[in-house]
């Protein structure tokens, strides 16, 4: 058996003065983040998504102070047969750095960008639900067992046996109608939450079970059973004893639901149930393009490139984490 | 066996009611209102109330929901009313067994207007699914074989790239460049495998490629996954050991207890995919069942959504109940559970 050096540092902490500069204890975190540090493919693609958050955040007050205009059209800058945008590559020019859009000649960068904003708080929040409903499921369904578990497995099947997209489809008008009922301003504001709790609730039985199986595994160890004879009670053991023992998967799932969040949304728009044009998100504006893909194929891949890279970055960031997380996984 | 068999069918059987109970209460509770829908903006208070009493949409929801399932079994009248059958027996519809319902929009049975559509929605799910199971289950046998070499980097590197772009995106994409710009694609459409079956397979390979490239990429890292576990078990050390070949250690020792979870989710995929071929058609223009749901939506053909999301509700059922039975041959453990 060979045994790698740097594996066992811990164990062998005795011997050797030379080596006790790189000896000290170190958490599962601190070898976790100084093993995803060392991922350079996913610190590259980290880097690639912070920038892409960070423009995300920033785009709102661009907008307000004028540096990016997403909503004013440019007649002019559109001469081309059928209202096409004169220029290179849909126009590309100093003002406008990824051309025109065709018809209206609105700024092409200043929408992906707005376009972006909308994506992220979609997809961000249909998260937060997904992963808040899984998390709470998950955890009681685990450690309580007994007729709790087997109901809430139950609900978790019936929520799954659904077909998604479908339902997502078909739920769009009653939903929407509900919601306007409900006091939710109709138009965008309807179309946003529609979206966002439609992928949110379908999402989260999944991660609720894996969840479950986390706590099933944690729940007869021994700080749980310390807490409990101190006293402790149910909503104290689940939240403060388990909670930050599952983080790991929490936060792995978390970058690997996200990206299909974003691209979830894209496809809703595109089946004409999403956010619908002309507000600016990423699946409103590649709807709008779709039959200029030939004709203008800077407007298509404006929007899908970025679709694609955001996508991609977020897997690739994902499977860093988990390899970083795993305690199991070879690669350090 | 026959015992875990029995309780699997009779736990589908529950889900399938508790579903149908469920799609009813969502979508005939809502506060919009059915009949309103119906006809739209030609609506007026009259043909609003005589298509609510027509679609039986004055009973009690209840009654409406038994309506539906005894319709299944015996067929039903519409509208549902003995003294107006009387008056004008020319003007009832009557729905045979097993009835879904009657769209008044499409002025049609719905059986009859789904009958014309699955076909296209089964074509492509099934080519598809035979495409994916092949290249994904193969490559990723080939990626945990050379685990750390080049074939095994790029397999699950490309297959990482193929899985970031969504089914439409990829669809969009193959279909204008591939097909419309270079036309290496025949032009999709839809002719049944019974008239011509090389004119069915030329007219949807592309959507095949398509819905089978993501999950190809996904079961190459499944598959990879489950044969490096089944690779680290002792028992494939013994048959080592004891001088079996190479051979028969990958294909007798491993894949076989590698493929009994990739044989689970293939077949719930399976279902899923049976009630998802809608983006496909929605970009190719197939007019299948997934388009049949987008018109019924974008018409709020309320009669017609229904029964289509039970109907792949039923799919999704009974590809779990496959799957749970052939794991209880598989793997004699779970009958016991």
């Amino acid at each position: 058996m060979t045994v790698t050096a740097g594996e066992f540092d811990v164990d062998s902490a005795i011997g050797g003065e030379e080596r006790d500069t790189t000896i000290a204890g170190r958490s599962p975190g601190q070898i976790a983040r100084s093993r995803f540090r060392r991922d350079k493919v996913s610190m590259v693609c980290l880097a690639i998504l912070v920038f892409f958050i960070l423009l995300a955040i920033a785009a709102p007050i661009l907008n307000a102070v004028g540096v990016i205009d997403p909503d004013s059209g440019h007649p002019d800058l559109v001469q081309g047969i059928g209202s096409m945008p004169t220029g290179h590559l849909g126009g590309v020019s100093s003002d406008h750095w990824l051309g025109v859009e065709p018809q209206t000649g609105r700024d092409l960068l200043s929408r992906v960008v707005v376009g972006l904003t909308s994506s992220f708080i979609i997809a961000a929040s249909a998260t937060f639900i997904a992963i808040f409903i899984g998390t709470v499921v998950g955890i009681i369904s685990g450690f309580s067992g007994g007729w709790v578990d087997t109901g809430l497995g139950r609900f978790m099947d019936l929520v799954l046996a659904f077909p998604q997209l479908l339902m997502l489809l078909a739920l769009s008008q009653p939903l929407k109608d509900r919601l306007t009922a409900m006091g939710v301003p109709d138009g965008n504001t309807v179309d946003f939450a529609y979206v966002i709790i439609v992928l949110g609730f379908f999402g989260w039985p999944y991660f609720a079970r894996i969840i479950r199986g986390q706590v099933l595994s944690l729940r007869e160890r021994e700080f749980v059973e310390a807490a409990r004879s101190l006293g402790a009670k149910g909503p104290r053991i689940w939240f403060t004893e388990l909670l930050p023992n599952i983080w790991a998967p929490i936060l792995v799932y978390m970058s690997l639901i996200l990206p299909q969040y974003i691209a979830a949304e894209a496809t809703l728009s595109f089946l004409g149930v999403g956010i619908r044009p002309p507000t600016p998100t990423l699946g409103s504006l590649l709807t709008d393009s779709v039959n200029y893909l030939l004709v203008d194929p800077m407007f298509f891949w404006a929007p899908g490139g970025l679709l694609v890279i955001i996508v991609l970055a977020f897997n690739l960031v994902g499977d860093g984490l988990r390899d970083a997380l795993d305690p199991k996984s070879d690669r350090h | 066996m026959l015992y875990y068999i029995i309780r699997r069918v009779i736990a589908a059987v529950i889900m399938l009611v508790v579903i149908s109970m469920a799609t009813f209460a969502l979508f005939y509770a809502m506060p919009s209102d059915p009949a309103r829908l119906t006809c739209g903006k030609t609506c007026t208070p009259a043909s609003i109330k005589a298509n609510r009493h027509y679609l039986g949409l004055d009973k009690p929801i209840t009654t409406q929901y038994a309506d539906f399932v005894s319709g299944l079994f015996t067929g039903r009248e519409y509208p549902d009313d003995p003294a107006f059958a009387k008056a004008n027996p020319d003007k009832v519809t009557h729905c045979p067994a097993p009835c879904l319902g009657y769209s008044p929009q499409r002025t049609s049975l719905v059986s009859t207007y789904i009958s014309e559509r699955w076909p296209v929605s089964i074509s492509i799910a099934l080519g598809a699914f035979a495409i994916w199971i092949t290249f994904g289950v193969g490559f990723g046998i080939i990626a945990a074989l050379t685990r750390g070499r080049w074939p095994d980097r790029l397999l699950t590197s490309s297959s990482l790239f193929v899985f970031s772009f969504p089914t439409f995106f990829l669809g969009l994409l193959i279909y204008s460049y591939l097909s419309i710009k270079y036309q290496f694609f025949p032009a999709p459409n839809y002719v049944s495998i019974f008239d011509s079956p090389v004119g069915w397979a030329k007219g949807l390979v592309m959507a095949w490629i398509v819905l089978a490239a993501v999950y190809v990429a996904s079961y190459i890292r499944l598959t990879r996954a489950y044969m490096l576990e089944t690779m680290g078990e002792d028992y494939l050390r013994t048959a080592r050991a004891k001088g079996a070949t190479e051979r028969s250690v990958v294909f007798r020792h491993t894949l076989r207890a590698a493929l009994t979870p990739v044989v689970t989710v293939a077949g719930l995929d399976l279902g899923i995919v049976l009630a998802g071929t809608v983006i496909m058609e929605q970009v190719f223009g197939y007019q299948g069942l997934g388009r049949a749901a987008i018109d019924a939506v974008t018409q709020s053909d309320l009669p017609m959504i229904v029964p289509i999301v039970l109907i792949t509700a039923a799919l999704i059922v009974f590809a779990n109940l496959v799957v749970d039975i052939l794991y209880g041959v598989i793997d004699p453990r779970v009958r016991i559970g």
